[in-house]
């Protein structure tokens, strides 16, 4: 079985969006977007715990009662061999028919106004424009028969999660178990005998009956016992920590520890219906209180742990996404309306191994505005520091710089663009030798090309590969560069960045560095001594930088 | 209850298995717990679907089974296909002209006589109808059709069912059979047969013993045989098996042979004569062929001393619409003191819209047609408006009939046959149930088919422990005694070794 898409209508923050779905989700933007209000609108068609609450008329967009809350899921169920798809042609019976493919779930909601709130109704079949009411036995609805939802919320308790689950977590139903529970009540009631024979209980409880029925006289005794006694066993345990080369225990007081043994709960609670229904996964903010390292353990776990198979996730945190694969990145966003684009994400083959630094900088990227895309270390660490001068608050307003050195930039700038994240490139006018010919191959213009798609840079190969042969190369070109520039927020460098910087300050740089070549300098030990002249640029060298020509993607990226 | 050895192994065999049990080894008793092991033993979404003859039998394992069953088929062969396949999935091979709804009437009127008039009674009426041939199954022929052409009804009742188990088997009809091996073979859901070819009692109408047999000749089932019979008593049990080959073998001697009494009186004083060796104390039934013959028994046992009631064939029973149970539901609401309206409710099927059950307004509805009752017009309309609450359609014939069955208290009897000691009935209305004595009359099997050796076994076996054999001198009764004398002789054994002739 395959998530295919969703579409939202009239409801809370979405006025009509429609987006493509995947088995594995990942929900990011600002905050107030309507992450918590999509995971609301699935939980809405899946959850029988929160349908049963209707809606009311807040729950329309911008209170439009006058029409009705529509929200359509689309499934791929053609793996007749897969036990999903199985366990839901099971219950659509012939609401399915030979011809398809895919199953609509489609919850309709209309305000009714003398009840003041919707009822929700469901239908379902793989024919859109034909679908079938589902039955209705109490408030379950047939999908509820397939379908369960572990909704995991970003503050979740441990002790109450295990008190309310804890007859389904405990079973002692083997005949010994029947021996130690006689045993146990023998225990209890003698140590309620224990209790109730210190004086200081029995003093108490003498003092406190007749306060009791100065109030009220019904003949009554107040007594003090155990809790177990009251309430049974099982109110009485909660899970503690042992350490493995400590016997003491100690409570599980930590909010980190406490989310991974919620988290493992979970996963109990997952198998225990695995066969029988399909499970989804709901996560909210799952980085709350996790320390990095623990974030980044919890994303192997979701991302690789079979059970997770249909997870859908919203998140701030770029820790989480380390080990993404086969993921849909959905970003939630706001211009005129909210609005929501996706796409899938796998890592390419190629990457299996290096999966993480692929994954750091993209992780990191997709959770700003702005991209600057850039070659290496050098240019991140100079730009930020020219950044960081000009706009100090760079980083608040979702600027990211990413290095894309060892990757390339069509990786990174391909997942940035199907997502609508504004970026700029920055690449360098290379030259490649062409084997055995002596002529030389317009590698940074056949790279610009390649980014917009269309052939504006004249690809001949050229004879020389020197810095002036790339100057001349690139003033032949530039009214094109220019235009690329405007219209694709590409820019090209002259030469490389440490030749640009040298045309903008050549003085001002053998100064500060004392080298009569400074191009030389840093192109030598480029990432020691890039952080030497970091050093020592001042706020006004940053500015000379900012706005010269040949550093005009900072402008770009920046205002 | 316990189980026996054989009862252990029958629940304990996975797989393929068909189960032949001869009368009172405890048949619905083994395949509950059966059924009930296996959906304990289940972790999968899949269901089970057990299949019986009678929505009787369906309710007796559904009261019977102590797991949770909403989502488990249980019911008649003919809504088993009518629900899971033709409804949903008539349309995926008809087309859209059939995405409607149905009801059936097997009644004879609505009969016809091809497949294709049937198919269109359906386009144009949304009835599911029967043939005039009473040997042809339209419904199965009609399912068998869907089945092997819809991609998505078998990949549904793949993905539904892990187990199929069907009860009485020996009484499939060759349509029925086809089906149920497609989905064995083809489909490879597992299904488990239980039945008895000595009680075919309905080849008249078409049944195939022969499908029960060929079952057991097949490689991927398993075979088990429950021979032990815990109804009768040892005498009754000799008697029984001698009738046929598979089970003479399972004859031993007995010294007391007073299990069996043998009388040959005459047309006059026969009544006088069974009731020397009845027990007025005990329970005791008069089987016969025929509704008349067992209405005339009744009477003369009665002026003989010992009170027989006649229970007869209600005109309510003849109904075979699914609106049946409603029908049956209100007599009962009129007839009987303690049923009340929540029994109706309880009647409803489970396939009905559950938020037409109010109780209120049921409980209305029927005391409206109770007080009704002295006017037939106002009571029909009475019955029409909770029957259209209810979701179901009436016809005049249908309301005439549950009038008269109201109406004539000779019909009364037959809702409440466990209250009488003594009772006459035709043997067809026996199956299922047993008696510590049962009175037959030789002349009614003639031994001479499959057929009369079936309804022979079937009378014989209801008797626990004892067994009155009538024997008129007249031409088929004669032609019982002749027949019997042979079969016995097959296992080298003479009438008076197994029942005493008085």
């Amino acid at each position: 079985m395959k998530f295919e898409s969703i579409t939202i209508k009239n409801f809370r923050n979405f006025e009509d969006i429609e987006l493509n779905l995947s088995n594995k989700n990942i929900f990011f933007g600002l905050n107030d977007v309507g992450k918590t209000n999509f995971l609301y609108a699935l939980r809405y068609v899946f959850d029988k715990d929160i349908r049963r609450l209707n809606f009311a008329d807040s729950d329309f967009h911008n209170k439009q009662i006058e029409k009705p809350i529509e929200i359509i899921v689309t499934l791929d169920i053609s793996d007749t061999a897969n036990s999903d798809c199985q366990k839901l042609r099971a219950q659509l019976k012939g609401a399915l028919q030979s011809k398809h493919n895919n199953v609509y779930i489609k919850l309709l909601a209309e305000y009714n106004k003398s009840e003041l709130l919707a009822l929700p109704i469901l239908y379902w079949g793989g024919d859109l424009d034909n679908l079938q009411e589902m039955k209705q036995r109490g408030y379950l609805y047939e999908i509820d028969y397939v379908f369960n939802v572990i909704y995991i919320d970003s503050y979740v308790d441990l002790y109450s999660l295990f008190k309310k689950n804890v007859s389904q977590l405990i079973k002692n139903e083997n005949d010994d178990d029947k021996v130690v529970l006689t045993n146990i009540q023998k225990a209890v009631d003698e140590l309620n005998t224990h209790i109730s024979s210190l004086s200081g209980i029995k003093e108490f409880e003498e003092k406190l009956t007749p306060e009791y029925q100065k109030f009220r006289d019904e003949g009554i005794s107040v007594s003090i016992k155990s809790e177990i006694a009251v309430k049974g066993l099982y109110s009485n345990i909660i899970p503690y920590i042992k350490q493995d080369d400590d016997e003491n225990l100690y409570p599980t007081a930590g909010e980190g520890r406490k989310k991974l043994l919620a988290y493992s709960i979970f996963d109990i609670l997952a198998d225990e219906n695995a066969e029988k229904k399909i499970t989804l996964f709901l996560i909210e903010e799952p980085e709350n209180h996790l320390h990095k390292s623990i974030q980044i353990a919890l994303s192997q776990i979701l991302f690789t742990n079979n059970k997770y198979t249909y997870l859908f996730v919203t998140t701030h945190s770029p820790f989480i996404l380390y080990e993404m694969d086969d993921v849909n990145l959905v970003r939630i966003y706001s211009d005129r309306k909210i609005n929501g684009i996706s796409t899938f994400y796998k890592v390419p083959e190629n990457y299996e191994k290096a999966r993480k630094l692929l994954n750091r900088c993209l992780s990191e990227a997709i959770f700003a505005n702005k991209v600057l895309l850039v070659e290496g270390p050098s240019e991140h660490m100079l730009f930020s520091k020219v950044l960081s001068v000009v706009h100090p608050f760079y980083e608040v307003d979702g600027i990211y710089i990413l290095p894309v050195d060892g990757v390339g930039f069509s990786m990174y700038f391909s997942i940035l663009n199907k997502l609508e994240i504004f970026n700029v490139i920055k690449t360098d006018n290379d030259l490649r030798a062409v084997k055995g010919k002596g002529t030389y191959s317009v590698l940074g213009f056949s790279r610009c090309n390649n980014y917009i798609g269309k052939e504006l840079l004249p690809t001949e190969q050229i004879q020389e590969k020197s810095v002036s042969a790339k100057r001349a190369l690139y003033n032949a070109n530039i009214k094109t560069l220019d235009k690329i520039r405007s219209e694709y927020s590409i820019f090209l460098s002259k030469v490389d960045l440490e030749n640009d910087l040298d045309e903008v300050m050549h003085d001002r740089l053998s100064t500060l560095l004392g080298e009569a070549s400074p191009v030389d300098y840093l192109q030598d030990s480029k990432h020691y001594h890039m952080v030497e002249l970091i050093e020592k640029l001042t706020d006004a060298d940053c500015r000379t930088i900012y706005n010269h020509y040949n550093f005009a993607c900072l402008k770009e990226v920046a205002e | 209850m316990t189980l026996s050895p054989v009862q252990e192994k029958i629940i304990n065999t996975p797989g393929n298995l068909i189960v032949r049990a001869s009368a009172g080894t405890g048949k619905t008793h083994t395949m509950v717990n059966k059924i009930a092991k296996e959906i304990n033993d289940n972790h999968t979404h899949k269901v089970v679907a057990a299949i019986t003859f009678t929505i009787k039998a369906a309710q007796e394992i559904k009261d019977r089974l102590s797991v949770d069953i909403t989502q488990h088929f249980i019911g008649t062969n003919n809504s088993f296909v009518i629900e899971e396949i033709i409804k949903p999935f008539m349309k995926d091979v008809y087309g859209s002209d059939y995405d409607i709804d149905m009801s059936t009437d097997y009644s004879r009127e609505a009969k016809v006589e091809t497949f294709q008039d049937a198919i269109d009674k359906i386009k144009n009426e949304g009835v599911l109808c029967s043939y005039t041939d009473n040997k042809k199954n339209f419904i199965f022929e009609l399912a068998q059709e869907i089945v092997e052409n819809s991609t998505a009804c078998r990949l549904y009742l793949q993905a539904k069912f892990f187990k199929i188990y069907i009860d009485e088997y020996q009484d499939c009809d060759k349509s029925m059979h086809k089906l149920f091996m497609y989905l064995c073979d083809t489909l490879k859901i597992e299904t488990f047969v239980i039945g008895d070819e000595k009680q075919s009692i309905y080849i008249w109408r078409g049944a195939y013993p022969d499908a029960f047999v060929s079952i057991w000749n097949k490689e991927n089932f398993n075979k088990i045989f429950m021979g032990d019979n815990y109804r009768s008593c040892k005498q009754i049990q000799n008697y029984s098996n001698l009738l046929y080959d598979e089970t003479q073998d399972l004859y031993s001697q007995t010294d007391d042979l007073s299990n069996i009494i043998w009388l040959s009186p005459t047309t006059t004083n026969w009544a006088t004569e069974v009731l020397k060796y009845i027990d007025p104390n005990k329970k005791s039934a008069l089987l016969r062929f025929s509704n008349d013959n067992a209405r005339i028994g009744a009477s003369e046992l009665s002026t003989s001393g010992v009170e027989y009631i006649y229970i007869p064939q209600t005109p309510v029973a003849e109904i075979t619409t699914d609106t049946a149970w409603l029908y049956s539901a209100i007599a009962k609401y009129i007839i009987l003191e303690k049923y009340s309206a929540y029994d109706v409710i309880s009647e409803i099927p489970v396939e009905g819209n559950e938020t037409r059950k109010i109780v209120s307004n049921i409980k209305r509805m029927l005391s409206k047609i109770e007080q009704a009752i002295i006017d037939e017009n106002a009571f029909c309309l009475a019955v029409d408006d909770l029957a259209v609450y209810l979701g179901y359609e009436t016809r005049t014939d249908h309301l005439k009939k549950l009038y008269q069955t109201i109406t004539d208290e000779k019909f009364h009897v037959a809702f409440e046959a466990e209250k009488y000691r003594h009772i006459a009935i035709t043997f067809h209305s026996s199956k299922g149930l047993e008696f510590e004595q049962v009175i037959i009359f030789a002349e009614d099997y003639r031994l001479s088919d499959v057929s009369s050796l079936c309804n022979h076994y079937v009378a014989v076996t209801r008797a626990k422990s004892k067994l009155i054999i009538v024997k008129l001198s007249n031409h088929n009764a004669n032609c019982f005694q002749t027949n019997l004398t042979k079969i016995f002789a097959k296992s080298g054994v003479s009438i008076n070794d197994v029942l005493v002739q008085k």
